[in-house]
C-alpha cells in the first residue's frame, strides 16, 4: 500500500516554504521536496515531527492509500 | 519495499556453472589461439605500451571534454539559483544540474590521473603533458570548489571545505536520513558493480601472466584493492552488527 501525504497542503496553510518547513524539522529542503512527491517516505521520528510542526495527528498527514488490482 | 523475484536454486547453480564454463572456454581459446599463432608475448606487450603512449598530451583531452560538459552543466545551474532559493519547483531541476556537473567534474578526475599516467610514459610533448595536467588540476579544483559552493547556497544547511581532508565526513554529517539513505543505495551499488569487476580483472590478470603478457605485480595491485574494499565492507558491517548487540 502507497503512503499519501498532504505535506504540499499543510505547509502552504502555515505559509511555510520547504527550506523553512526543513529547518523546523531537522530535514534538508531536497528530502521535503521528496516527501511532498512521494519519492520518499520518511522515518516515524521524521513524520511525527512534521505532523507537531502541523498541530496535526501523523495520520492526518500521513495516510496508506489501496492500491487498485489490474 | 520492493518485491524480490524467487529464483529456484537449482537455477542459480546451473547459471553459475554455465558462466564458469563459458569463462574456461574464453580462456582456453585464447590461450591456444596464442599458442598455435606463435605470437611472442613480449612484442605484444612492447606494441600495446607504444600505441597506449603514442597519443601523449593528447590523452588529456577526454577528460578536459568531460570537465567542459561539466562547467557547461554548472554554468546552467547558477544561472538558475537566484529563482530555486524562492521557488520550490526550480530547486529539483537545480539540484539535479548541479548534481550532473559535479558527477563528471568527479569522472573527468580520474581521466586526469590516466593521462598523467600514460602521457608522461609518451616520447614525445612531456612539456604539453605537464602544462596540460596543471591547468587541468587547477579547473578540476576549482570546479569542485564552485558547484559545492552553489550547492551550499540552496542548501544551507550543508559543512564542508573542499579543500579540507575531512570535507567527505563533515557533508555526509550534515545530510539528513533521506540523503544518508541515498548515499547508502549508491555505495551499495558501486559496491556491487565493483565486486563483479575485481574476480574478472583478477581472473583475466592470471590468465595474461601465465603467459609473460603482465607481471605478477598487476594481479597483486588488483588484489591488494579487492583485498581493501572486502575488508573495509565486512568490517564495517561486524561493527554496526556488534555496536546493535
Amino acid at each position: 500500500m502507497p503512503l499519501q501525504n498532504r505535506l504540499k497542503e499543510f505547509r502552504a496553510a502555515q505559509g511555510l516554504n520547504q527550506q523553512e518547513l526543513g529547518t523546523l524539522v531537522g530535514a534538508s529542503r531536497q528530502t521535503i521536496s521528496l516527501i511532498e512527491r512521494g519519492d520518499y517516505n520518511p522515518s516515524i521520528t521524521l513524520a511525527l515531527r512534521i505532523a507537531q510542526v502541523f498541530h496535526r495527528p501523523v495520520e492526518e498527514v500521513f495516510y496508506l492509500v489501496e492500491e487498485e488490482l489490474p | 519495499m520492493k518485491e524480490v523475484k524467487k529464483k529456484s536454486p537449482a537455477r542459480i547453480y546451473i547459471t553459475f556453472a554455465v558462466v564458469l564454463v563459458i569463462c574456461g572456454l574464453i580462456g582456453g581459446t585464447a590461450g591456444y589461439a596464442a599458442i598455435s599463432n606463435q605470437l611472442s608475448v613480449q612484442d605484444l606487450s612492447q606494441w600495446a605500451n607504444q600505441m597506449l603512449s603514442a597519443p601523449g598530451p593528447w590523452w588529456f583531452a577526454p577528460g578536459l571534454l568531460l570537465l567542459s560538459a561539466s562547467t557547461w552543466f554548472y554554468i546552467r545551474g547558477r544561472r538558475l539559483l537566484p529563482q530555486a532559493k524562492e521557488d520550490d519547483e526550480v530547486f529539483p531541476r537545480v539540484n539535479l544540474t548541479l548534481g550532473r556537473a559535479m558527477f563528471l567534474a568527479n569522472l573527468s578526475t580520474v581521466f586526469m590521473f590516466l593521462a598523467m599516467a600514460l602521457s608522461y610514459s609518451a616520447s614525445w610533448g612531456l612539456v604539453w603533458s605537464v602544462l596540460l595536467s596543471v591547468v587541468h588540476l587547477v579547473w578540476v579544483m576549482t570546479m569542485n570548489a564552485r558547484i559545492v559552493a552553489a550547492t551550499k547556497q540552496i542548501s544551507p544547511e550543508k559543512q564542508g571545505n573542499v579543500f579540507d581532508f575531512k570535507f567527505q565526513q563533515d557533508w555526509y554529517e550534515s545530510c539528513d536520513e533521506a540523503e544518508r539513505q541515498q548515499a547508502a543505495q549508491c555505495s551499495y551499488q558501486s559496491f556491487k558493480v565493483m565486486t563483479t569487476i575485481f574476480p574478472i580483472v583478477m581472473a583475466v590478470l592470471a590468465l595474461l601472466a601465465t603467459i609473460d603478457l603482465v607481471a605478477p605485480t598487476y594481479s597483486l595491485l588488483v588484489g591488494a584493492l579487492w583485498l581493501v574494499q572486502q575488508f573495509v565492507y565486512n568490517y564495517t558491517a561486524l561493527k554496526l552488527d556488534k555496536a546493535r548487540l
